[in-house]
């Protein structure tokens, strides 16, 4: 009954927002939030194969053709620019900052995939690296799963265009700096990856523009055999502008009004760790989950009946704060699945069942089952099986050898005495 | 029991290993001073320092740094141990996730933000939020001090400068022991005071901080120096021992001097070393345009403009 409830509720799906404004504050929101948000360690793990380079807003292609030739000579293993040359501009610069991004192999520029077919599951074009470029370099797409400016949580790895294949910017990187990994992101097959956030841009080396030209430093010992990842990230802490900034589950306020929290690149700072670490996030199948919905609403109506049951003035009381109880120690197991193991539960159905079995126990006992004939007869309980008789062992009886009597009446006396 | 020993054993090598975490640069510049009058090496992003000696950052920069998972910042040229800014941003163990958990609990609960309560608590709230843009609304700091007498300073006659700033009374100059006890205090009309070093009851390699303010509540940044009288004479003995310098023309000599005083941290030194330069050559291009960067990076971009061969 509770779950003819509850779908009987998914079905007339009756959009109240304009009714309640704290709803549509929070449709963007999802339980694991709070774990990235207030649950999380603040503790900074420090990434060693991933640097960060600040081109500044807008980079002139002079500025990134040098910082290139540079950080080539440094001994990056890969090199990714989170930077659209979506046109050309002038021949001679582009020429140069061709020939050096040509000088290895594992450079790749930022494009974006477009105009989606009327299938829904091809694109029709690459936007946002002028051919004078893709046409020699690998490309990867920086578009993000963005629904309305919404919090960033997934990531396609790769999509088809009427072209070809296209992998995204982060899948590509990974796939030069580590194939493995990269057969690993594949073989899960998933249309769509949650990105899991280890944290903010203090999880990664970050450099300046000025650091890069400073002879000074000793770029090898920095970026040898890393993926640099070249993009906007101002470094100035009171100088942070919003450009390329959205917003991500590790956000401080996880509803409500708040500024996006992290820079493009560092997102994909984030997608290339969870590849390269395989720390994916995990969600439970739906038969899996299905079943667990069962066990719980199981054990929760039967809970619930025999307090009912035995209980029945304080039954309100009592289920109201097993109520409260079950939904923290649920919301509990959920967080602490997803900080540990990064498993991620939907226990939405679980807290309906929760929330309706209590009206359903009275229901179904008031009103259901003393109307159907059949279902009153049902015992509260299944009846136990009936008990064996004790087998009882009596001392066998020695006739004594006694002179006979004619009167019967001291003979029952008799035998009263032995069994006393 | 010999298994046991050697397990106990290894088990408190790999504490001691723990325990010699090293400091890494995220972003910025430090300049680490291992020990006690050594000379500064310059760490870069992704470099490791280990957690003794000194630190300050160049000029008015700032760098973030993190240690053992923790993470914080470093600003100015204030020359600091780095045992006190580890001591001062790693300040509390962080809880378990079970202790993080119940404490998310526990302040959805207080941080009940109602109407009343913001009314309530309003200036608490009040002290957290502010409009305007920075530097337009309050500036903390309205007198910009002249850099070129911070680091270390000669015991001689030192000119201290500052800008300009529109109001009225004099300007109290105040020179500060980094205790906070006060040295010497001077009022003046002018934004310049000279004053004898030599004089003044300051100890030698001992940190210092000056100041100036006007009327009430305007004010400069402190910026600290320390009394050296014969650093400028080191610095010119080891380079003269350099065979570059040696057969370099007198203004090269002059300028590769400049440079390493500054490298050191003697700007004031620094400084006259240029002018004495420019007073043998002043039409040098070579020689005005690095007393230009020089004063550009002393924050005196009026000056060095003056400076930039045209």
């Amino acid at each position: 009954m509770v779950f003819i409830l509850i779908w009987f509720l998914d079905a007339i799906r009756i959009n109240l927002h304009f009714l309640n404004p704290f709803n549509e504050t929070i449709r963007d929101y999802e339980i694991t939030d709070i774990v990235y948000s207030r649950l999380r360690s603040k503790k900074v793990n420090l990434d060693n194969r991933i640097v960060l380079v600040n081109s500044g807003s807008p980079p002139s292609r002079d500025t990134l053709r040098m910082m290139v030739d540079r950080i080539v000579d440094a001994g990056a293993k890969v090199i990714s620019l989170d930077i659209t040359f979506e046109e050309q501009k002038d021949f001679h610069t582009d020429s140069l900052l061709r020939e050096s991004l040509l000088q290895m192999e594992n450079i790749v520029l930022a494009n974006k995939v477009a105009d989606l077919e009327e299938d829904g599951r091809t694109f029709r074009s690459q936007v946002g690296c002028d051919t004078f470029f893709s046409n020699y370099i690998n490309t990867g797409y920086i578009n993000f799963v963005d629904q309305d400016s919404s919090t960033i949580r997934y990531i396609s790895p790769r999509e088809m265009t009427v072209e070809e294949e296209c992998l995204s910017f982060a899948a590509r990187t990974v796939l030069m700096y580590d194939p493995i990994a990269a057969e690993r992101l594949f073989n899960r097959k998933n249309a769509v990856e949650e990105i899991f956030y280890t944290g903010d841009e203090n999880q990664f080396v970050q450099l300046k523009t000025k650091d890069i030209f400073d002879s000074n430093q000793d770029l090898r010992s920095i970026l040898n055999g890393k993926i640099v990842l070249i993009g906007f990230i101002p470094i100035d802490q009171n100088n942070r502008p919003i450009e390329d900034k959205h917003y991500t589950p590790i956000n401080i306020r996880y509803t409500g009004h708040n500024t996006p929290d992290m820079y493009g690149i560092v997102i994909h700072a984030n997608i290339i760790r969870m590849m390269l670490d395989n720390t994916y996030v995990h969600e439970l199948s739906f038969w899996i989950n299905l079943l667990l919905t069962l066990v719980f609403c199981y054990f929760n109506i039967h809970l619930f009946y025999q307090i009912f049951r035995r209980v029945s003035i304080p039954f309100q009381f009592i289920t109201r704060f097993l109520q409260l109880g079950e939904i923290i120690l649920l919301f509990f197991i959920v967080a602490l699945l997803f900080h540990y193991y990064r498993i991620k539960m939907d226990v939405a159905y679980w807290i309906t069942a929760l929330l309706l079995t209590f009206d359903a126990v009275k229901f179904y006992d008031n009103g259901v089952r003393k109307r159907i004939t059949i279902l009153s007869r049902i015992p509260y309980e299944i009846p136990a099986p009936p008990k064996r008789p004790k087998k009882v062992e009596r001392p066998i009886e020695v006739p004594k050898e006694e002179p006979p009597v004619a009167d019967t009446e001291p003979a029952k006396q008799g035998s009263s005495k032995v069994k006393a | 029991m010999r298994t046991i020993t050697l397990a106990i054993c290894c088990l408190f090598f790999q504490f001691d290993m723990v325990s010699q975490a090293q400091i890494t640069v995220l972003s910025g510049q430090i300049l680490y001073y291992p020990q006690a009058g050594s000379n500064p090496v310059l760490k870069n992003p992704g470099t490791q320092f280990e957690l003794k000696g000194r630190l300050r950052c160049k000029g008015s920069e700032s760098a973030k740094m993190v240690y053992n998972g923790h993470y914080f910042w470093v600003k100015g040229s204030k020359m600091r141990n780095v045992q006190d800014v580890i001591n001062a941003a790693v300040k509390s163990n962080e809880m378990s996730f079970s202790g993080r958990f119940f404490n998310f609990l526990t302040e959805s609960v207080k941080e009940g933000d109602s109407p009343e309560n913001v009314k309530k608590h309003h200036r608490k709230y009040m002290n957290k939020s502010s409009g305007g843009i920075k530097g337009h609304v309050v500036k903390e700091y309205a007198i910009t001090p002249l850099l070129l007498t911070s680091g270390k300073l000669p015991s001689a006659n030192v000119t201290f400068k500052w800008r300009n700033i529109a109001g009225e009374g004099p300007y109290t100059f105040n020179l500060l022991a980094a205790n906070g006890k006060q040295v010497a205090q001077v009022f003046v009309r002018d934004t310049l005071v000279t004053m004898d070093i030599d004089q003044l009851s300051m100890d030698i390699f001992a940190e210092y901080e000056w100041m100036v303010t006007r009327g009430e509540g305007i004010k400069s940044a402190s910026v600290s120096i320390e009394v050296c009288p014969d650093k400028a004479k080191e610095v010119q003995t080891e380079i003269s021992k350099e065979e570059t310098y040696q057969k370099a023309d007198p203004i090269v000599q002059q300028l590769m001097l400049a440079y390493s005083l500054e490298e050191e941290r003697c700007f004031y030194a620094a400084n006259n070393t240029y002018l004495h330069a420019l007073a043998l050559d002043p039409d040098n291009v070579l020689l005005r345009k690095m007393y230009a960067t020089f004063l550009a990076r002393m924050d005196m971009l009026p000056e060095a403009t003056a400076y930039i061969p045209r």
